[in-house]
């Protein structure tokens, strides 16, 4: 491990290989005093500011809203709360655009804000030391303290290690060009960072404290130096001005002389890095009792007249608050530095936890973004590269999209710092092209993850209706054998009489319950196909092909009526359109269905064909309830059109009553289709409540039954003779 | 003659010794499936939609392995042909014709206020991806939803659209022009 004491006293610093020397940029906008806050008409407040999920809203559209009230509740490990930054009432809730490069929406409050600046009652801890432990962790957690350095990662979590941690690394490098919100933060509230430090110091179990500033903020050192003089466990070390030595795995480097392992994490040599920002946020929380709601960002860059730090108001939009500073041409706006930062698509976007760094530059501080030229392989990224990587190689995988090239080229190491971009000299945008590649590879795995849980729940789902299906056939062999018992049991008693003549009833009674469960199960057999087509185990592809093109053909009747209706457009009103293409779809659908299930009708017949083979009584009843059934099925389909016309004559009173009617009609319609396919299938009873039109197919089935019992007992007779 | 005896004896033997050590095996070590039919399931992006004309993933890496087109899967689209065709070591073909549907995902969404509860869309779904009971609003589970369209056509009252999946914060792919990564010149 660490020599954690030896730190303390030795003047030893070390280096890591690459990295380049930008212009710092930096003098225009360090001087001081940081200005204050100022309060815009209205704050969006997005409730995700930090890597994680978001707490769950606790304020509704109308509230009124006091300064650091809680807007979200952290439910979950990496939520992070979000809080109101002025007073004011919470005017909506929904999508806006983010400040993220993707310019896409996110939910966020939008605060109009009434200027008062009322806070919320506050209960300010004078002496830390009265507070255990954990009360102290909860009120960073509530406080919605994430990293402020660029990350935002949940500062409390980080404050909750697993390993033991030796050393307490501060990261005041602030090594990006244009930036000084860290350093400004260090001149002024020099006191108040170390204070937080001492409390985050004490949670990790009083490790040993370094400070790291660059060399280039002589200022700043001098006031930690100060702030920092009677405290024996703390040391500020000035390291050399080079980028990117405040990128976490780097600063690390410099102090320790020891790597971070590339799948490992800080806190495994026993080290944890916070940011200034993040120690000054942690004393505000705890002895003002002031969330976090306010950050120093840098405003710069050859358009802004005057260049400076300024308290702002998490969630000011941008483009209020650069207008409010006297910009008014934003286009285009960088956030962050502009090594790392990123173009905001969207200037309406707001200031959140993360933004420290606003840049509007001139024509002539950005190159053209079209000066691309091909890799001339230089090598020249390499040797900038901070994470040792191989940044030529990884753009010629990134372009071919060879994802397992990548992995082997560490592309997930890449700290996306942009040293290769920089001093590449055919300009090529590497590490958007990293980035891309990043993401590339992480929705792959998601989706390999998904695709395996998908394939979890199908194999599951199979399994339950296997059992399922076993389960019934348990249950139908059990009701059969019960049947058979209470037959056996009957002519038995009867049969003790004339006892030679009872075996063979029996087996003739036997041989009619097989044969009538055989028809049964022969003539249901269709219509169970149809209905479950799709979600049996193994379902028949024609019928999905079938249903492909039900569909297919209700799209274009959807169409049709469509134009029709378009084409008509004259007056008639939405309820009777809206009845008619409803009336359209379940028409085509009807038809469609129609077409499916008629190749399924004439398997069960082929199948009680050759099934009842055994059983001559059985199929003559089953063709003769098949050839009546399906007279009655031809008369339906007649009659059909005759239940749908009213609906489409009498328009309803109100919309949803016109929805209902016509959500009635289609179900009716499509029930007919059904009960004309189903007639000829299921010889008995259906029922009472069906249409009077059935009373033909009832009677027809009854009179099958009727002949199919006579026969049965014909047989039996026959047999018993 | 003696000489040929063992030479025979002891061919024979180890032609024995070595007969049991094989039938051994090939009981002992004996594979149920062709472990090619499982790394091509692997590679199947698992939507159990049917529209290769299987009734499902599996069935289609079955058939696969038994000598099928590798190009008959929309959902995987050319990505997924790639794969096979590398692990297959066949030529990868472009997607077959028969199939015309868009490359983009899609979730299935049931508009609930029109929903009559009837279950049919639930039985259809080959993930049980939709909950709901008889007579009970249905609604999707958007994440386990695989977009295989198969709860559409089931539906008595076309309550179900198939919506594409919208990008968020966390699953966008830099897609973008150009970001100015190098705006700063040192020797300006």
């Amino acid at each position: 491990m660490i020599d954690v004491k030896k730190l303390l006293t030795s003047d030893q610093l070390w280096d890591y290989a690459g990295g380049v020397f930008p212009e710092y940029r930096k003098e225009q906008s360090r001087q001081l005093p940081i200005q204050p806050a100022w309060i815009p008409p209205f704050v969006r407040v997005p409730i995700r500011q930090h890597i994680g999920q978001s707490g769950n809203l606790i304020v509704k559209v109308g509230d009124h809203v006091l300064k650091g009230q809680l807007l979200t509740e952290p439910t979950h490990g990496m939520a992070v709360p979000v809080h109101a930054p002025t007073s004011g009432i919470v005017e909506a809730i929904g999508q806006t655009p983010s400040n993220h490069p993707s310019g896409l929406n996110e939910i966020s409050l939008t605060i109009r804000t009434d200027g008062l600046d009322t806070w919320c009652e506050r209960k300010p801890v004078a002496d830390a030391s009265t507070l255990s432990d954990n009360d102290l962790l909860q009120l960073i957690r509530y406080a919605g303290i994430s990293g402020m350095g660029g990350a935002g990662f949940p500062t409390e979590i980080k404050l909750t290690p697993v390993n033991p941690i030796e050393l307490l690394l501060i990261n005041g490098a602030e090594c990006e060009p244009y930036i000084s919100a860290d350093d400004t933060l260090m001149q002024a509230l020099a006191e108040q960072v170390v204070a937080g430090i001492e409390l985050m110091a004490r949670l990790l179990n009083n490790p040993v404290v370094i400070i790291a500033i660059e060399a280039d903020k002589p200022k700043a050192i001098a006031a930690m130096e100060q702030a920092c003089a009677d405290w024996e466990q703390v040391r500020v070390r000035t390291i050399p001005a080079k980028y990117p030595s405040g990128g976490e795995r780097q600063l690390i480097q410099i102090i320790t002389g020891q790597e971070v392992p590339s799948n490992g994490i800080p806190a495994d040599l026993g080290v944890v890095v916070h940011n200034v920002g993040t120690a000054y946020a942690v004393a505000r929380a705890v002895y003002q009792d002031e969330p976090l709601i306010a950050r120093v960002v840098t405003i710069t860059g050859n358009r802004v007249l005057k260049p400076a730090n300024h308290w702002v108001l998490l969630g000011t939009p941008i483009d209020a608050l650069l207008h409010h500073h006297g910009l008014d041409q934003l286009d285009p706006v960088i956030v962050g530095g502009p090594m790392m930062g990123y173009q905001l698509p969207h200037a309406e976007a707001p200031v959140i936890k993360t933004t420290n760094c606003l840049i509007i530059p001139s024509q002539d501080e950005l190159p053209s973004a079209d000066r691309q030229m091909p890799c001339i392989r230089c090598g020249s990224c390499a040797e900038a590269c901070p994470a040792n990587l191989l940044p030529q190689q990884l753009h010629w995988y990134a372009l071919a999209e060879d994802q397992d090239k990548l992995n082997e080229h560490n592309l997930f190491d890449c700290i996306e710092c942009g040293a290769c971009a920089y001093v590449c000299p055919s300009e090529i945008p590497l590490v958007l092209e990293y980035r891309q590649a990043k993401a590339m590879i992480r929705s792959s795995r998601q989706e390999q993850l998904k695709a395996e849980r998908a394939k979890q729940r199908f194999e599951a789902r199979n399994e339950r209706l296997e059992q399922e299906k076993q389960a019934r056939a348990e249950k139908h062999k059990k009701a059969a054998e019960a049947r058979l018992k209470a037959m056996a049991d009957k002519p038995s008693s009867s049969a003790s009489e004339s006892s030679p003549d009872s075996a063979t009833k029996q087996s003739a009674a036997v041989a009619a319950a097989l044969a009538r469960a055989k028809a049964k199960k022969a003539s249901q057999q269709p219509q169970k196909t149809m209905i479950d087509a799709a979600g049996q185990t193994v379902p028949d592809n024609s019928d999905v092909a079938a249903m492909r093109e039900a569909r297919k053909a209700e799209a274009r009747a959807k169409k049709a009526q469509k134009q029709s209706s378009s084409a008509s457009g004259n007056g008639a009103s939405d309820k009777s359109a809206a009845v008619a293409a409803a009336v359209a779809r379940a028409k085509a659908k009807r038809q469609a269905q129609a077409s499916s299930t008629e190749p399924d009708a004439q398997q069960p017949l082929a199948a009680t064909a050759s099934n009842a083979a055994d059983d001559k009584a059985a199929r003559v009843a089953a063709a003769v309830a098949r050839a009546k059934a399906k007279r009655d099925a031809a008369q339906h389909s007649d009659a059909k059109p005759a239940v749908t016309a009213p609906s489409e004559e009498q328009p309803a009173a109100d919309d949803k009553a016109a929805r209902v009617a016509a959500d009635v009609a289609r179900a009716k319609a499509k029930r007919q289709a059904q009960q004309a396919t189903d007639t000829d299938q299921k010889p008995q009873p259906t029922s009472a409540a069906e249409p009077a039109q059935d009373k033909a197919a009832r009677i027809a089935q009854a009179v099958a039954k009727a002949k199919a019992k006579r026969a049965q007992q014909a047989a039996q007779d026959d047999s018993e003779q | 003659m003696t000489t040929l005896l063992f030479a025979l004896i002891a061919l024979g033997s180890l032609a024995l010794i070595f007969g049991l050590a094989l039938g051994y095996a090939s009981i002992r070590f004996k594979v149920d499936e062709d472990p090619i039919v499982e790394q091509i399931d692997q590679i199947l992006p698992q939507t159990q939609c049917g529209q290769c004309g299987y009734p499902g993933c599996k069935p289609y890496a079955k058939a696969i392995a038994d000598g099928d087109e590798i190009n008959k899967c929309p959902p995987g689209g050319d990505a997924t042909i790639k794969k096979l065709a590398d692990l297959l070591g066949r030529e990868a073909k472009p997607l077959n014709d028969a199939h015309d549907g868009p490359d983009i995902k899609r979730v299935a969404f049931i508009r609930e206020d029109e929903c009559i509860g009837c279950t049919k869309c639930i039985q259809a779904c080959p993930v049980d991806a939709i909950v709901g009971a008889t007579r009970q609003m249905h609604t999707v589970i958007a994440d386990e939803c695989t977009g295989c369209d198969l709860c559409v056509a089931p539906c008595p009252v076309d309550c179900i659209d198939m919506l594409p999946v919208q990008p968020t914060i966390q699953t966008w792919q830099w897609q973008m022009q150009s970001i100015p990564v190098k705006v700063v010149d040192a020797n300006d």
